[in-house]
C-alpha cells in the first residue's frame, strides 16, 4: 500500500507577539492508504497542530508534509482549498454543521462545491452514505433537531460524501458521552474497513484509541513513538451497511 | 457551476430568515428604498412643477445677453440692485441668427428696470383730477366744443373737495393734531377756514387756477398719506412674450392690445401693495380664518388688522365726496342697524369684528361701501406715471397705461416673481435712456461752452483760496431770454397719442434690448442649444452670454438650486446613515458565523465562494426587501397622485408651483431606486466580504467556545 | 421738529462752550454778520438767472443741465425751468409758500418734493439758488477764526430752528474776515453726519435800481457729496437779469405753458 500521508522532520511554531510558542518540533511519520491512525497525548501536545498540517489548513514553519503525494508548501492557497475539497474529509469536534442547511444539504455541500455531479447524482450519493451512517430518514431535519451523535454522523457522512482518501477527525468524541463516541468510533472503522478511506484522528479516550491500526504518541510536539496495531472493538450493528 | 450558485442562493435564502440582523437590515432596505422611491418621485415632480413655472413665466429655456455685461443676469432679482447690462447689438440679426438653431421655437426681446412710482396725497390726487378736469373743460369752451360733461366732471371733484375740507376742519375742531407733524398752525387754520366758506366755492369757476393754488398749497400739505411704491418690470415685446410663456394669465383686465404701449401689474403686488389698506387687511383677516384655520381670538396678528382698521378709517372718509358719504352712511347704518350721523365712527363700528360677525361685516364692506370706493390706488385703465433713473443719469419719466393684471401660475404667491410687471419695450427704452451718441455730443459742447474747470476734491480748498486773490468780482447785468435758450423743437409729446400709437414688430425689435429669452420645443434639448448657440456667438461674433434658466433665474434660481440641494443632502444622509447601519449589521452577522465560515473553508470553498456568499446574501436581502419597499412606496405615490397633497404654507406653494401637487411616479424612479439600493447594500457588506473572506480553515478546527 | 431743537441744542451746547476766547465775535457781530450776508443776496425786485450745473459720479456719465432760475424774493417765489440739453427742456421746479413742486412736460404731472429734493438728480438743493435766509432760518453760533488758504476766516455753527422745514439742519460756514463773503459751506444730517462740502471761490455783485445797492451772488459753487465721496457737483451762475418778470410767472401754468 503506498503512503498518503509523507511528513519529515516538521516543525510548527506559533507567534504570540514576541514570543515564540513551538508546537511541533520535529516530528516524522508516514500514513498508508487504508490504514485507520490514532493520534494520541496530553492536551497541547501538538495534535490538533498536526493534523491542521496534514489537513493542508496550515502550514508548517520548517519541514516537509506531503498529503497524497503532494508537497503542501508549494501549494498555493488555491490549490490547497482544492486539495481538500477532493482529497480530505473533515470531521470536527464540535461537528461544525451549517445550521441553516438541512442534514442533507449539510452532506451535499462538499459535492456542491466539486460541481462534478448531477443533481440525480449528487442526490443518490447522499442518500447512500445517510443510509450508511443511519440517518436517511432525517434528510430533512435540521442540525439543531439532532443529538450530538447523529450530529458527528451526519458530520461523518459530509466528510466521505466526496470518497475522499483520507478523513481527518480531530477528537470526534470528545463532545460525546462515551456510549455515542464508541459508536462513531465504530462506525469510522466500519467505513475504513469496507472503503478502505484512510483515517487519522486525534484523541485522549484510551478507549477510542484502541481502535485504531496504530496509534501515534505525541508529547510536547515531539512523537514519542508508534504502537502497534490494536485490538478493534466490534462494529456496532446499526453503522453495518 | 450552477450547483455553486444553487448552494449559493439557498444558503443565501436560509440565512435570511435564520439570523435576526438580516431581518433587521431588510427593513432598513425596505425603509430607505420606499424613501427613495417616495423623495425621488416628490423631488422630479416638485423640480418639474418648479422648472415649468420658471421656464414658462419669465426665463425661458435659455436667456442671452450680452458678454461686455458688468453684472450676471437676475431675471428674477438678485441680492441687491438690478444688475446693469450692457445692450445687446443688433436684436433682430441675434433673434434671426437664433432662430436657426435646432429647438429653438422663440426668441423674445427683454429688458429689465426699476422704477419708483410716486404718488401724492390723497388731496393731492383729488386736486390734480380737478385740475385736469378745469383743463379740460376750459379748452374745451375755447375750442367751442359741447363742454357739458366735462363741466359736471368740475362740479363732482369740487363735491369731493369740499367734502375732504369738511372732514379736515372737524379734525381740526376736534383740535386733534393734524396729520402733518406739524401743530396746526394759525396760517393753516385761516386757510381752512377760507376754502370753507360759501363765497370761495362760488368764485371758484371765475379765477379756478388761483383757487387750486390755494387748495393745493395750504390745504393738501394738512394731510401726509402720500405713498411711494418700488416697480421692477421687464420690458418686452408683449405680444411675442404672451405667445411664449404659457405660465402667465391675466388676472383682471386684458393683455396689451397688439403692437400698443401698456403695463400689466404683478397681481401679487397689486393687491398687497395698490389695494385700499383697510379692503387689504379685511381681506387678509378672511384669508387668515377662512385659509390658515386661524381666529381673531387667537391670533395676534389678526387682531392688529381688526385694530388698525377700526383705527385707519380717514383713507376711506377722504375718499368720499358728500353724496357719497351720505349714501354711505344710509347703507352702513341700514345694515348694521344703527343710527349713527358720524362716518368715523360708523366705520369704526363696521370693522370691530370678532369670529363670530367677521363674514357678514366683511360682506358689508364689500356689498355695501366698496362700490362707493376706489378700492386700488392705480385703476385698471389708469395712465400710470412711471419715473425712472435712465442709464444716462437723467431722470425720465413716461405715461404707461394700466391694461390689467396678471400672474404667473404656481408663483402667484412668491413675493420675488409677484413683483415684477410687464411694460411694453418703447416704453421700457424710453426710462431706461440710453446714451445716444447724439446726446452724448450735445453734453459734450455744453459742457466745453460753460467753460468749467474740474477741481479735486482733495486740492480744492489750496486751488481755490490758495491764491487769495479777490473773491468778488463786479457782474454785468445780462439779459436773459428763456424763448431763446429753449430750442422750441421740444413740444411735449401728447401721452394720448403715444398710447394710441400701434408700433410695428420691427420698430418694436429695431432698439435697445438687454436679454432676450429663448424658448425651446423640446426642454430636454437645453444642452444642446446651449452649446449652439454660444458657439453661434462665437462664429457670428454677436458677443453673447448664454445661460440656462437656472443660472439666469438670479435668486430665484439659486432658490430652486439650494432647494433641489437640501433635498439630496438629505436623500444623501439617508444612505450614508444606511450605507453605516448596514455595514455594521454585516460585520455582527459575519463575525457571529466565523465557524461556519471556517469549516466551509476547509471543507473546500475558496475565498471566492465565501465573497460571493455574503454579497449574494445582502443582494438577495437587497432584492427582496427593496422590492417590497418599492412596492409600498409605488402605492404611497398611488395614493398621492389621487389625492394630491395641499400647500400648507406660501413656501409650500412655491414648491409646489401651485396650490396642489399631484406628485406622479416615474419607471425611472423606480428603477433609480432600486440601483441605489443595491449599490448600497452591496457597497456596505463590501467590508464584511472581506472579513470572512480572511476568515481562516483553522477556525474549524478550534473548538467552539 | 421739537426733536431737532433737541438735537441742535445737544449738538451746539458744547461748540458753542467750547469756543475760542480770542477773537470772539460778540452775539452782535454775529447776527450782524449773518444778516448782512442775507442782506446783500437778496433782491427787492425780480430776479432771473441763467445757471449750468455739472454732476461728476464715478464711473457715470457727466449729467449736464442748463437752467434758468426765476426769484421773487418779496413773495418767496422760486421757479427754475430746465432749458437744456433737449430732452430736460420744460421741466421745472416751482416753490410756493413751503410747497416745491416738481414738472415734468413728458406726463404733464406735477409732484410735490421736499426740501432735500436733488434739482434735476444733481447734488444741488433748492437753497442753493434761492435767496439766503439764514437768519431766518437758524440760530447760529460762533466757533472761532481760523485760515482757509490764503484767507482768514469766521467759523460758524448754525442750527435750523424750530419748526422751519430745511434742507439741512445744521450748517457749519467759514466767513471771509474782510469781505463777510462765504467761502466754504458744510451741512450736516440730524445725526451729525457730514453730507455736503460746498466752496464759493466767486462772488458776483450787481447794482440793481429797485434795491438801490448791490445784490451779491455765487457765481461759482462747487459742492463736493461727502456720502457717495467720488461725486462731485458744480454750479455755474453765468448771468443774472434783474427786469421784472410776468405777474403770472410763478405759476403752474406758465410753466406748463413753456412746453406746450
Ligand atoms: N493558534 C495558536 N497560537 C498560539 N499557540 C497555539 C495555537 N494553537 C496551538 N497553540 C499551542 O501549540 C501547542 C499545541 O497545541 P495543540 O492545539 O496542537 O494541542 P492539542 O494536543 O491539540 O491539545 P488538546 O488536546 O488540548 O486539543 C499548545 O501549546 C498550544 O498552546
Ligand atoms: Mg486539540
Amino acid at each position: 500500500m503506498g503512503s498518503i500521508v509523507s511528513i519529515d522532520n516538521v516543525v510548527k511554531e506559533y507567534h504570540l507577539g514576541k514570543v515564540i510558542v513551538p508546537a511541533l518540533r520535529g516530528v516524522s511519520l508516514e500514513v498508508h492508504e487504508g490504514e485507520f491512525i490514532s493520534i494520541a497525548g496530553p492536551s497541547g501536545s501538538g495534535k490538533t497542530t498536526l493534523l491542521n498540517l496534514i489537513g493542508c489548513v496550515d502550514t508548517a514553519t520548517s519541514g516537509k508534509v506531503e498529503v497524497a503525494g503532494r508537497d503542501t508548501a508549494t501549494l498555493t492557497e488555491r490549490q490547497r482549498t482544492s486539495l481538500r475539497l477532493d482529497t480530505i474529509g473533515f470531521i470536527f469536534q464540535s461537528f461544525n454543521l451549517v445550521a441553516v442547511l438541512s442534514v442533507f444539504q449539510n452532506v451535499e455541500f462538499p459535492l456542491l462545491l466539486q460541481g462534478r455531479l448531477k443533481a440525480a447524482d449528487r442526490k443518490a450519493q447522499v442518500m447512500s452514505l445517510l443510509d450508511q451512517v443511519g440517518l436517511s430518514s432525517h434528510a430533512k431535519h435540521r442540525p439543531s433537531e439532532l443529538s450530538g451523535g447523529q450530529r458527528q454522523r451526519v458530520a461523518v457522512a459530509r466528510a466521505l460524501v466526496t470518497e475522499p482518501k483520507l478523513v481527518l477527525a480531530d477528537e470526534p468524541t470528545a463532545n460525546l458521552d462515551s456510549a455515542t463516541g464508541q459508536n462513531i468510533i465504530d462506525l469510522m472503522k466500519a467505513l475504513n474497513q469496507r472503503r478502505g478511506t484512510t483515517f487519522i484522528f486525534s484523541t485522549h479516550d484510551a478507549k477510542v484509541m484502541s481502535h485504531a491500526n496504530a496509534i501515534w504518541q505525541l508529547a510536547d510536539g515531539k512523537i514519542l513513538g508508534k504502537s502497534g496495531p490494536v485490538a478493534g472493538a466490534p462494529i456496532p450493528a446499526e453503522a453495518r451497511p | 457551476m450552477i450547483g455553486h450558485w444553487v448552494v449559493l442562493v439557498q444558503i443565501a435564502f436560509r440565512n435570511l430568515f435564520s439570523s435576526f440582523i438580516n431581518l433587521v437590515i431588510g427593513v432598513i432596505i425596505a425603509v430607505g428604498t420606499m424613501l427613495v422611491v417616495v423623495g425621488g418621485a416628490m423631488l422630479d415632480s416638485l423640480d418639474t412643477a418648479m422648472s415649468r413655472s420658471i421656464t414658462g413665466s419669465l426665463a425661458g429655456h435659455i436667456q442671452v445677453y450680452s458678454a461686455a455685461s458688468k453684472d450676471e443676469l437676475a431675471i428674477y432679482g438678485g441680492m441687491t440692485d438690478d444688475p446693469s447690462l450692457a445692450a445687446v447689438d443688433d436684436f433682430p440679426k441675434v433673434k434671426r441668427l437664433l432662430l436657426g438653431v435646432p429647438h429653438v421655437k422663440t426668441v423674445v426681446p427683454m429688458g429689465i428696470n426699476g422704477a419708483l412710482l410716486m404718488s401724492g396725497n390723497t388731496v393731492d390726487l383729488t386736486l390734480a383730477k380737478l385740475r385736469g378736469a378745469v383743463k379740460a373743460r376750459d379748452a374745451a369752451t375755447a375750442s367751442g366744443a359741447p363742454a357739458a360733461d366735462l363741466a359736471e366732471q368740475v362740479d363732482s371733484q369740487k363735491a369731493h373737495i369740499r367734502q375732504i375740507v369738511k372732514v379736515l376742519v372737524e379734525d381740526a375742531a376736534k383740535a386733534s393734531v393734524l396729520a402733518d407733524s406739524h401743530a396746526v398752525d394759525d396760517e393753516a387754520k385761516q386757510a381752512l377756514a377760507t376754502v370753507s366758506t360759501e363765497p370761495f366755492w362760488e368764485g371758484f369757476d371765475r379765477d379756478p387756477y388761483s383757487a387750486l393754488e390755494l387748495l393745493e398749497n395750504k390745504i393738501a400739505p394738512l394731510v401726509s398719506d402720500a405713498d411711494m411704491l418700488y416697480v421692477r418690470y421687464v420690458g418686452t415685446d408683449l405680444d411675442a412674450y404672451q405667445r411664449a410663456f404659457d405660465r402667465m394669465q391675466v388676472v383682471d383686465g386684458q393683455p396689451v392690445p397688439a403692437g400698443r404701449r401698456g403695463f400689466l401689474f404683478p397681481k401679487f403686488q397689486y393687491e398687497e401693495q395698490l389695494k385700499l389698506k383697510t379692503a387689504r387687511r379685511l381681506d387678509r383677516i378672511k384669508e387668515g380664518l377662512t385659509e390658515s384655520g386661524k381666529t381673531i381670538a387667537g391670533d395676534s396678528e389678526l387682531q392688529r388688522f381688526v385694530r388698525e382698521n377700526q383705527a385707519q378709517t380717514r383713507e376711506i372718509v377722504l375718499q368720499l365726496d358728500g353724496l357719497k358719504t351720505r349714501t354711505a352712511l344710509a347703507r352702513l347704518n341700514a345694515a348694521l342697524h344703527s343710527n349713527e350721523t358720524d362716518l368715523p365712527t360708523l366705520l369704526t363700528r363696521l370693522f370691530t369684528t370678532d369670529d363670530q360677525n367677521f363674514m357678514d361685516r366683511y360682506r358689508i364692506f364689500y356689498e355695501q361701501l366698496a362700490p362707493l370706493l376706489e378700492l386700488y390706488r392705480v385703476r385698471i385703465g389708469d395712465m400710470l406715471t412711471v419715473k425712472a433713473f435712465t442709464r444716462s443719469g437723467y431722470v425720465q419719466s413716461v405715461n404707461v397705461k394700466v391694461y390689467g393684471t396678471f400672474e404667473f401660475k404656481g408663483l402667484e404667491k412668491s413675493p420675488l416673481s409677484g413683483v415684477t410687471g410687464l411694460m411694453d419695450l418703447m416704453s421700457f427704452r424710453d426710462l431706461y435712456g440710453y446714451l445716444s451718441a447724439d446726446k452724448r455730443d450735445e453734453l459734450r459742447v455744453l459742457q466745453a461752452a460753460s467753460g468749467a474747470k474740474a477741481v479735486a476734491r482733495e486740492n480744492a480748498e489750496a486751488e481755490l483760496f490758495g491764491g487769495g486773490g479777490p473773491v468778488v468780482a463786479e457782474a454785468k447785468e445780462g439779459s436773459i431770454d428763456e424763448k431763446a435758450q429753449l430750442s422750441g423743437l421740444k413740444k411735449a409729446k401728447k401721452s394720448e397719442d403715444l398710447v394710441a400709437r400701434i408700433y410695428t414688430p420691427g420698430e418694436i425689435e429695431d432698439g435697445v434690448v438687454l436679454n432676450a429669452a429663448v424658448v425651446l420645443d423640446d426642454p430636454k434639448a437645453l444642452p444642446q442649444a446651449i452649446k449652439a448657440i454660444s458657439e453661434l456667438s462665437a462664429k457670428e461674433h454677436l458677443g453673447l452670454k448664454v445661460e440656462s434658466w437656472q443660472q439666469a433665474s438670479g435668486l430665484l434660481g439659486e432658490f430652486v438650486l439650494a432647494a433641489k440641494g437640501i433635498l439630496y443632502f438629505a436623500v444623501t444622509i439617508i444612505f450614508v446613515v444606511a450605507v453605516v447601519v448596514i455595514n455594521n449589521a454585516m460585520m455582527m452577522a459575519t463575525l457571529q458565523r466565523t465557524q461556519t465560515l471556517g469549516t466551509m473553508r476547509a471543507i473546500g470553498a475558496q475565498r471566492s465562494f465565501i465573497v460571493s456568499m455574503v454579497l449574494l446574501e445582502t443582494l438577495v436581502l437587497g432584492l427582496l426587501f427593496g422590492s417590497a419597499g418599492a412596492a409600498a412606496g409605488a402605492a404611497v405615490m398611488a395614493k398621492l397622485h389621487a389625492t394630491g397633497i395641499g400647500a400648507w404654507s406660501d413656501a409650500v406653494y412655491f414648491f409646489f408651483s401651485g396650490p396642489r401637487i399631484y406628485p406622479s411616479l416615474g419607471a425611472g424612479n423606480v428603477v433609480a431606486a432600486f440601483l441605489i439600493i443595491l449599490v448600497v447594500s452591496v457597497v456596505s457588506t463590501l467590508y464584511p466580504a472581506l472579513i470572512a473572506m480572511r476568515v481562516s480553515p483553522v477556525t474549524a478546527m478550534q473548538a467552539e467556545e | 421738529m421739537r426733536s431737532t431743537f433737541l438735537l441742535t441744542a445737544l449738538v451746539a451746547g458744547p461748540l458753542f462752550l467750547a469756543a475760542p476766547a480770542e477773537a470772539a465775535l460778540s452775539p452782535d457781530e454775529l447776527k450782524k454778520l449773518i444778516e448782512t450776508i442775507d442782506e446783500r443776496q437778496r433782491s427787492t425786485g425780480d430776479y432771473k438767472a441763467l445757471c449750468y450745473i455739472e454732476q461728476k459720479e464715478k464711473d457715470k456719465n457727466d449729467i449736464v443741465r442748463e437752467l434758468v432760475v426765476y426769484r421773487r424774493d418779496a413773495d418767496q417765489k422760486l421757479m427754475f425751468l430746465f432749458t437744456k440739453p433737449k430732452s430736460e427742456e420744460g421741466k421745472g421746479y416751482l416753490r410756493i409758500d413751503k410747497n416745491l413742486w416738481s414738472y415734468d412736460p413728458n406726463v404733464g404731472k406735477w409732484e410735490r418734493a421736499t426740501e432735500r429734493e436733488r434739482i434735476g438728480g444733481t447734488n444741488s438743493r433748492r437753497s442753493d439758488f434761492d435767496e439766503s435766509r439764514l437768519a431766518i432760518e437758524y440760530d447760529a453760533s460762533y466757533e472761532g477764526e481760523e485760515k482757509l488758504g490764503a484767507f482768514t476766516v469766521h467759523r460758524l455753527v448754525l442750527s435750523a430752528k424750530a419748526g422751519i422745514d430745511v434742507a439741512y439742519p445744521v450748517v457749519k460756514l467759514w466767513v471771509d474776515t474782510s469781505t463777510g463773503n462765504i467761502l466754504k459751506r458744510q451741512e450736516l444730517a440730524l445725526s451729525g453726519r457730514l453730507m455736503r462740502t460746498a466752496y464759493y471761490p466767486k462772488w458776483n455783485k450787481l447794482f440793481s435800481d429797485s434795491k438801490k445797492s448791490d445784490i451779491w451772488f455765487p457765481a461759482e459753487i462747487r459742492i463736493y457729496d461727502e456720502v457717495e465721496k467720488s461725486n462731485s457737483t458744480l454750479v455755474l451762475m453765468k448771468s443774472v437779469d434783474l427786469h421784472s418778470l410776468e405777474a403770472n410767472l410763478f405759476t403752474k401754468a406758465w410753466l406748463e405753458a413753456k412746453s406746450r
